[in-house]
C-alpha cells in the first residue's frame, strides 16, 4: 500500500515535471484565445429543443432562433413515439460496424426510402453528415488507381473541406465561391485526369445564398465531371417539395451525388447519408472508411428518420409552414430598415459588420428573451459580422413578432438602422 | 407539361453519354473488387441485437460471435428504458451544434460522469470515437503556432490514421507495431519539436493485443511527450475494474488523453468522447473540428449513457462474467488444437491463415448457427487470415460450448490448415475422426516433425509407418508413439524419411490414428510442424570438422617448417 502510494507520488512528480511542454503550450494558447476574443462559451440548455426554450441562467424561456431545427421536429411526438417504439423493436444500439452485424432490416428500409425522396437509386447512411463528407472524396473511386480531380467551392462546408484532404492522391482544387467562370477553367485544366467531382454546399450556411446549380450541371456535362451537392441545409424545407436546393434550381435529376443530415431539419437527433447511382453507393459500401470503421445507426434515430420521411413523403405542410415564416420574417426586417442579404432561405444573416457590435447585439437580444449568435471572424470575413437568425416552422407569428420588435428595439438602441 | 417530359428525357440521355466518364471508372473498379474475392456483403438482421439473432436468409436464430456487444448491453431493458425517457425529457434531437444551442444539462452530466470514471478533469463529447480521433490530433494544439510531432503504432486503428492525417502542419511519423526501441528513436528524432504526442490503440482489434503502455509511459516521461490511448476496445470492461487497457497497464493516471467510444461495449447506438486534462479539453472545445461544425449528441445516446457509467461505478459485475466467458472459450480452444493468439482480452483470434479457408469456414459455421466473419488481406497481412470471435457477457456456457463444439466440427471437415512459419518451417493442423490417415508432404529427408496431439474426448494411439499402407498387427516398421490418455498437447519428435510411390510422387509417412473407446463423438486434433534442422546440423558439423582438419593441416606445416628452418640452422653452424 505503502509502497503503491509512495511510486504514484514519484511518477505525479516525474509527470508534472516532464509533461510541462505540452501542458504549458496548450495553456498558453487557450490564454491568447480568450485575449482575441474568440473564446467558445456553450450555455446550457435545461428544455427539449423547441421554438421557445430554457437556458441556465436566464429567470424565463428565451425564444431560440439559432437552431437548424427548421421544421420544428426536434421535439415533435410523432418523432419521439417513432424512436421509442423503434428502441423496443429493435434495440438500443448495434455495437457493430454494418458490414459485420451492423445491418437491420430498418436501415435498408430507411436507405430505400431516401433513394425514393431524392429519386436516385440507392443510399449509404452515416453517423453524420460531417463522415459522410469525410468518408466519400476518398471512397467513391480510388485514387490511387484512376486519375481523379476533386473542385471544390471556395466556401464549401468545413468537413467537405476535410473530406477533400483525406483523399489523398487526388488532384484538388478550389474555385472561387460561385464563381462559374473560375469553375470553368478549372474544369478545363483539369480534363487531363480520369474522373472529375464538382462539390459544392447547397446552400451556403454563413449567407444561406444558394449555389447556382443548373449552371453546375450544364458544365458538368460540358467537361464530363460528376457533381455532389450538400443539401444539409435544404434537405426536407427548401425547394418545391422540400427535396433541397437541386430541386430548387430544377436539376434534381442531373445532380450525381447527394450528402445530406438527418440531423438538422429532420429530426435532429443525428445521422447523415449519401445518395446516388447505384454504382456509386455500392463502391462507398466498399471502401468508405467512416462506414467500415465506424458504428452503425442506432436503431432509435432510423426508426425516428423512417417517420420523417413517412411525413415528408406525404405532405409539404411543414415545408409551407417554414416559408411563410420566412418571407414573413424577412419583409418585416428589411422593411424596419435592416441589412439583410436577399434571398428565400431560413437562413437570415442579419449584417452588422463589427464583430464587438454582434456579439453586443446578441447579448441585447437575449436580455429580451431572444437568443441568436453573433458571427464575427475568423468564422466570417472580417468586417463582415453578422446575427444569423434561422428560422423554423415552429415559430408562431407571435414569436416571429417579438423577435422582430426587439430587434428593432436593439437596432435604435445600437443605431444600426437604416434610415 | 409534355416539354417537362421532353426535357427530362433530353437530359437523361445527355446525362448518360457525359457522365459515362466516372460512372464507368467506378464500375469498372467494383469489377475488379468482386474477382479479387474481397467484395463485402451485408447480412440483414431482423431482430435486436443480443448474444442470439435472427438474420434474414436462415431459418433459426443464430448466436452471434462478431459483435462488440462485449457486456451485452445493446439490448439492455434497463438501457433501453432510460433512453426513452431521456427522450420524453430532452426530446429527439438538437438540431445544433454544441457551442451555439447544442448543450443540454445532461450532456454536461455525462461528460462528468466519463472524466470520473477516467479519473480524469473533463471530457468532449463527439458522435463517435471515429469523429473523436478526427478532431483531436488538428485540434488539441494549434499546429501553425507550435510544432507538433505525431508518433503513431504503425497498426493503429483507420481514424487514427484519417486523425492524423488531417494535420498537415505537423511531424508525422509511426513506429513499429509495439517496437518500444522503434518508438525511442523516433522519440529522440522529434526532440527538435515544441510538443510530441505519442498515439496508440490500448487494444489492437484485429489481434487482441494489449500495446505496452506502461513502457510507452516511461518513454514519454522520459522524452517529454504525451501519450493518447484509444481504449475503444477496452471501456467498460477490460482492466480490473473495466477502466480499460491503461488500467490493466497499471498506468490509467500517467496517460494524458483516452478516446473511446460508447458505441461498442457501452450500450452500442453511438457516441465518443476524450477524456484528460482540463486544458487539451477547454482547447478541443475551442478547436476541435468534428466539435464545431457537426450536431451534438442526441439526449437518448446520453441518457442510456449516463445510465451505463451509473452501472459501471458501481459494479464489477459484468465484466467479471465476461472475463469468465473469456478465459473459458480460450482454454477450451487451445485445448482443442486450435491457434489461438494467447492473451487476455475478448477479442480471440482463431488462426486459419489462408484467406478462402476463413470464409469456407464462416460459412459452415453459420450453417450450424453461429454467426462469426472471416478475415482475410487486405484486413490483415496476407497468410494470417483468421476467425475472429468476440465473447460477451451476455453469453451463456451453452451457447460457448455450442459454438466450441461447432468450430471443432468445421474443422473437421475442412481440409488441413498449413501456415508457412517465419523461419522457414510449415505447420499443419489437421482435425481428425477416429481412425482417419493424415498425411503431409515433406521437402527432404532428415526432416524433424514435432507432433501435438489434442483431444479431450478419447484415448487414442498414434502411429507412424514408413509406407503407404495401413499398419497391421505384424508390420514391423510399425512405430507407435505415443499412447495417450485424454489429455491434449502430447509432443513427440520424429525423424521422417521420403519414400516413392508408384507414380513417383513423393510424400511423407502417414500417421495413422487409431481410437481405443467406442466413443463415436471422438475428436483429434494434429499439429505437426516440420522443420530442416538437419540439413543446417550436416552443414554446421561438416564445417566445424572442416575448421578443424584446416587448423591441424596449419599446425603441421608450421611444425615442418621450424623443424627445417632448425635443421638449416644447425647445417649452417657446422
Amino acid at each position: 500500500m505503502l509502497s503503491n502510494f509512495l511510486q504514484k507520488q514519484q511518477y505525479n512528480y516525474v509527470r508534472n515535471f516532464t509533461s510541462k511542454s505540452a501542458e504549458r503550450i496548450v495553456k498558453q494558447q487557450l490564454q491568447e484565445i480568450r485575449n482575441a476574443g474568440t473564446w467558445k462559451a456553450e450555455r446550457i440548455i435545461n428544455t427539449q429543443q423547441s421554438a421557445s426554450i430554457g437556458v441556465e441562467g436566464t429567470w424565463n424561456k428565451v425564444l431560440n432562433f439559432c437552431a437548424n431545427n427548421y421544421l420544428g421536429l426536434s421535439n415533435s411526438p410523432e418523432l419521439m413515439q417513432a424512436a421509442k417504439d423503434t428502441i423496443d423493436s429493435h434495440g438500443l444500439g448495434l455495437s457493430s460496424v454494418r458490414f459485420i452485424c451492423g445491418t437491420q432490416n430498418i436501415h435498408k428500409k430507411l436507405e430505400n426510402m431516401i433513394a425514393k425522396f431524392h429519386r436516385m437509386e440507392d443510399t449509404i447512411l452515416y453517423s453524420s453528415c460531417f463522415d459522410a463528407n469525410g468518408g466519400l472524396f476518398e471512397g467513391f473511386v480510388d485514387p490511387v488507381k484512376s486519375k481523379v480531380a476533386i473542385l471544390s467551392d471556395a466556401l464549401n462546408h468545413a468537413s467537405i473541406i476535410d473530406g477533400i484532404r483525406l483523399s489523398g492522391k487526388a488532384r484538388k482544387m478550389r474555385y472561387n465561391h460561385i464563381d462559374m467562370q473560375d469553375l470553368e477553367n478549372k474544369l478545363i485544366e483539369a480534363q487531363d485526369q480520369d474522373v472529375r467531382i464538382i462539390t459544392t454546399d447547397g446552400v451556403f450556411s454563413m449567407d444561406g445564398d444558394v449555389a447556382p446549380i443548373e449552371k453546375i450541371c450544364d458544365l458538368a456535362e460540358r467537361y464530363d465531371s460528376v457533381v455532389m451537392v450538400d443539401e444539409s441545409h435544404a434537405t426536407g424545407f427548401f425547394g418545391k417539395t422540400g427535396r433541397g436546393a437541386s430541386e430548387f434550381c430544377n436539376v434534381l435529376d442531373r445532380v450525381d451525388i447527394i450528402n445530406s443530415t438527418l440531423g438538422k431539419a429532420l429530426g435532429g437527433s443525428s445521422g447523415g447519408f449519401t445518395v446516388g447511382k447505384k454504382c456509386y453507393i455500392d463502391m462507398l459500401r466498399q471502401r468508405s472508411r467512416p462506414y467500415l470503421f465506424s458504428n452503425t445507426l442506432a436503431p432509435a434515430v432510423v426508426g425516428a428518420s423512417i417517420k420523417v420521411f413517412d411525413i415528408l413523403l406525404k405532405s409539404t405542410e411543414l415545408r409551407d409552414q417554414l416559408e411563410k415564416n420566412t418571407l414573413y420574417f424577412r419583409e418585416k426586417m428589411t422593411k424596419a430598415g435592416f441589412d439583410i442579404l436577399a434571398g428565400e432561405h431560413p437562413i437570415i444573416p442579419i449584417m452588422l459588420y463589427e464583430g464587438k457590435l454582434a456579439n453586443e447585439f446578441a447579448d441585447e437580444m437575449l436580455k429580451r428573451g431572444i437568443y441568436v449568435i453573433g458571427f464575427s471572424y475568423p468564422v466570417v470575413p472580417k468586417g463582415e459580422a453578422r446575427i444569423r437568425v434561422q428560422i423554423s416552422a415552429g415559430h408562431t407569428k407571435e414569436q416571429l413578432d417579438k423577435a422582430i420588435d426587439a430587434f428593432v428595439e436593439v437596432g435604435k438602441l445600437k443605431g444600426c438602422l437604416k434610415k | 407539361m409534355l416539354s417537362n417530359f421532353l426535357r427530362k428525357q433530353q437530359y437523361n440521355y445527355v446525362r448518360n453519354t457525359f457522365a459515362k466518364s466516372a460512372e464507368s471508372v467506378v464500375k469498372k473498379q467494383l469489377q475488379e473488387i468482386r474477382k479479387a474475392g474481397t467484395w463485402k456483403a451485408e447480412r440483414i438482421i431482423n431482430t435486436q441485437q443480443s448474444a442470439s439473432i435472427g438474420v434474414e436468409g436462415t431459418r433459426n436464430k443464430v448466436l452471434n460471435f462478431c459483435a462488440n456487444n462485449y457486456l451485452g448491453l445493446s439490448n439492455s431493458p434497463e438501457l433501453m428504458e432510460a433512453a426513452k425517457d431521456v427522450i420524453d425529457s430532452h426530446g429527439l434531437g438538437l438540431s445544433s451544434v454544441r457551442f451555439i444551442c447544442g448543450t443540454q444539462d445532461i450532456h454536461k452530466k455525462l461528460e462528468s460522469m466519463i472524466a470520473q470514471f477516467h479519473r480524469m478533469d473533463d471530457t468532449i463529447l463527439y458522435s463517435s470515437c471515429f469523429t473523436a480521433n478526427g478532431g483531436l490530433f488538428e485540434g488539441f494544439v494549434d499546429p501553425v503556432k507550435s510544432k507538433v510531432a505525431i508518433l503513431s503504432d504503425s497498426l493503429n486503428h483507420a481514424s487514427i490514421i484519417d486523425g492524423i492525417r488531417l494535420n498537415k502542419k505537423a511531424r508525422r511519423m509511426r513506429y513499429n507495431h509495439i517496437d518500444m526501441q522503434d518508438l525511442e528513436n523516433k522519440l529522440i528524432e522529434a526532440q527538435d519539436q515544441d510538443v510530441r504526442i505519442i498515439t496508440t490503440d490500448g487494444v489492437f482489434s484485429m489481434d487482441g493485443d494489449v500495446a505496452p503502455l506502461t513502457k510507452i509511459c516511461d518513454l514519454a516521461d522520459r522524452y517529454d511527450s504525451i501519450v493518447m490511448v484509444d481504449e475503444s476496445h477496452a471501456t467498460g470492461f477490460f482492466g480490473k475494474t473495466g477502466r480499460g487497457a491503461s488500467e490493466y497497464c497499471n498506468v490509467l493516471d500517467r496517460v494524458d488523453l483516452i478516446n473511446s467510444t460508447l458505441g461498442k461495449a457501452l450500450g452500442g447506438s453511438s457516441g465518443g468522447f476524450t477524456t484528460g486534462k482540463q486544458c487539451y479539453i477547454d482547447m478541443l472545445r475551442q478547436r476541435s473540428r468534428p466539435y464545431l461544425f457537426s450536431n451534438t449528441l442526441a439526449p437518448a445516446v446520453v441518457g442510456a449513457s449516463i445510465k451505463v457509467f451509473d452501472i459501471l461505478l458501481k459494479s464489477t459485475e459484468l465484466r467479471d462474467k465476461l472475463e469468465r466467458n473469456t478465459l473459458y472459450f480460450r482454454e477450451k480452444m487451445t485445448n482443442a488444437g486450435f491457434d489461438i493468439l494467447a492473451g487476455e482480452h475478448p477479442i480471440i483470434p482463431i488462426m486459419l491463415y489462408e484467406g478462402r479457408l476463413a470464409n469456407e469456414f464462416a460459412d459452415e459455421m453459420l450453417k450450424r448457427g453461429i454467426y462469426v466473419i472471416g478475415f482475410s488481406y487486405p484486413v490483415v497481412p496476407k497468410g494470417e487470415a483468421r476467425i475472429r470471435v468476440q465473447i460477451s457477457a451476455g453469453h451463456t456456457k451453452q451457447q460457448l460450448d455450442k459454438a466450441i463444439d461447432a468450430f471443432i466440427e468445421v474443422g473437421i471437415s475442412t481440409t488441413t490448415i498449413t501456415r508457412l512459419e517465419p523461419n522457414g518451417s510449415k505447420k499443419y493442423l489437421r482435425f481428425l475422426e477416429n481412425s482417419t490417415n493424415f498425411y503431409f508432404p515433406v521437402s527432404s529427408s532428415g526432416d524433424e516433425a514435432i507432433i501435438s496431439l489434442y483431444s479431450d474426448t478419447c484415448l487414442f494411439d498414434l502411429y507412424f509407418t514408413t509406407g503407404m499402407d495401413y499398419p497391421t498387427e505384424s508390420d514391423d516398421d510399425k512405430l507407435k508413439l505415443s499412447k495417450t490418455q485424454k489429455s491434449h498437447a502430447c509432443l513427440s519428435t520424429i525423424s521422417l524419411e521420403k519414400k516413392e510411390t508408384k507414380n513417383n510422387a513423393q510424400i511423407a509417412q502417414l500417421l495413422y490414428v487409431t481410437s481405443k473407446t467406442d466413443n463415436t463423438t471422438n475428436r483429434l486434433a494434429i499439429k505437426v510442424t516440420v522443420q530442416q534442422t538437419t540439413n543446417i546440423e550436416k552443414t554446421t558439423a561438416s564445417l566445424v570438422i572442416s575448421v578443424i582438419l584446416l587448423a591441424i593441416c596449419c599446425l603441421i606445416t608450421m611444425i615442418i617448417i621450424v623443424f627445417l628452418s632448425r635443421k638449416g640452422n644447425t647445417d649452417r653452424k657446422r
